[in-house]
């Protein structure tokens, strides 16, 4: 159970900087680890594999594929989707509270010097998804600089989307170069996890350091906070975001149909 | 003689918002790029989207900006660029200008000089005379 003042911090930090990291206990995050560890061995056949150095044993044309096979496993793995659930669970009550819907897992591998894997600096509501999301993000290795994410704090990123949303001259590129200095850095240590605001401008560049970076992330909405007000958005419930934990009075709701008698 | 790889990329672009008269989600866009990259023998590259709010189209700018010579675009719709004849006159010229291959998929138009981008204009200007 988190504590008043523990929260109280938090919810300073997170309202100023969109963002919060806190520490996963080791037996959820050494069970993920190993699971993703027997998923890759068993795609590859490769055996007693190292996630810092993969892109060493494994070439990185093969890489697309490993991730579209791992991205099913992890997904269809019941068990693992509620360990990573439960990895956070306290933290992501505190932001959304307990009733939710989700988005699938989302799983990064990011080799060294790889052009293909940069996530250029966006926002997600950028593609019509809800403001009222918050995404959680799990590195699987250590992660410093280039290798992990960027943020930019709630203030700095609406100016720069005041800019996004006016300017017919800018392009994502000369925005970044030209506010470099406000970006953030998420060095993180395994057996981290994060919870961000994706309304602030976030992404990667090009992993410059040694080692591959493996990470999982997961959207996360109250099922009843609201959702895109574009009416032909398809990043809606169903659509988009799949009912997660669906209270008591909700699933009676939907068991018995009082709600058309009262239309 | 074997094509570069290069000269076989097709960059994609989608749109998260109603495009004339129709609406496509995204990941159905995606399908049909891919499915038309395919077909055409070219090399479907992961689409870029443009920001739902503001009609700044900063990720089409962005994304012919950063385009490498001998690539292509490809898009669903000619209905798909700014409705805004000067500007999307700029966007157009901008294409022209860096000799980018273009795809509409929607129209089965392929522009690769300066008459055929014309044709687009063409399109929109018809479309007001026909209300259609």
């Amino acid at each position: 159970m988190i504590i008043k003042k523990y929260q109280n911090n938090l919810e300073k930090f997170f309202l100023n900087n969109g963002y919060i990291k806190f520490k996963i206990k080791n037996k959820i995050i050494n069970l993920l680890k190993k699971k993703i560890i027997f998923f890759t061995e068993e795609i590859t056949g490769l055996k007693n594999i190292n996630l810092e150095k993969f892109h060493e044993f494994y070439k990185i044309e093969k890489l697309n594929n490993l991730r579209i096979k791992l991205y099913e496993k992890i997904n269809s793995d019941k068990e693992f989707n509620k360990k990573i659930f439960q990895s956070s669970f306290e933290h992501i009550e505190l932001m959304v509270g307990s009733e939710l819907c989700n988005g699938n897992l989302n799983l990064s591998i990011q080799y060294p010097h790889d052009k293909t894997s940069v996530l250029s600096m966006h926002t997600d509501f950028f593609s019509g998804e809800s403001i009222f999301q918050v995404n959680l993000w799990i590195p699987f290795v250590d992660v410093k600089k280039t290798s992990s994410m960027f943020i930019i704090n709630p203030l700095k990123s609406i100016n720069l989307l005041k800019k996004i949303k006016e300017s017919k001259k800018f392009t994502i590129s000369n925005i970044f170069k030209q506010n470099k200095k406000d970006i953030k850095w998420l060095n993180m240590k395994f057996g981290e996890g994060m919870l961000f605001s994706p309304n602030c401008l976030h992404g990667n560049i090009m992993n410059l350091e040694k080692n591959t970076r493996w990470s999982i992330n997961v959207r996360l909405k109250n099922l009843y906070s609201p959702y895109s007000k574009i009416q032909e958005n398809e990043k809606k419930i169903g659509s988009f975001y799949n009912i997660f934990t669906p209270k008591i009075i909700t699933q009676f709701n939907l068991k018995h149909s009082f709600d058309e008698i009262i239309a | 003689m074997k094509l570069s790889p290069k000269k076989n990329i097709l960059r994609s672009y989608v749109t998260n918002r109603k495009f004339g008269p129709y609406y496509l989600p995204v990941r159905f866009q995606n399908k049909l790029l891919k499915q038309y990259c395919e077909e055409k023998n070219k090399i479907f590259t992961l689409s870029t989207g443009e920001i739902v709010f503001g009609d700044s189209y900063i990720q089409l700018r962005s994304l012919i900006k950063d385009i490498n010579k001998n690539e292509g675009l490809v898009l669903i719709s000619t209905y798909v660029l700014p409705k805004d004849t000067k500007f999307r006159n700029e966007i157009i010229n901008y294409i022209s200008k860096k000799k980018i291959e273009c795809h509409f998929i929607f129209e089965n138009l392929i522009c690769k000089n300066k008459n055929d981008f014309k044709k687009i204009n063409f399109f929109f200007k018809l479309r007001n005379f026909t209300n259609s």
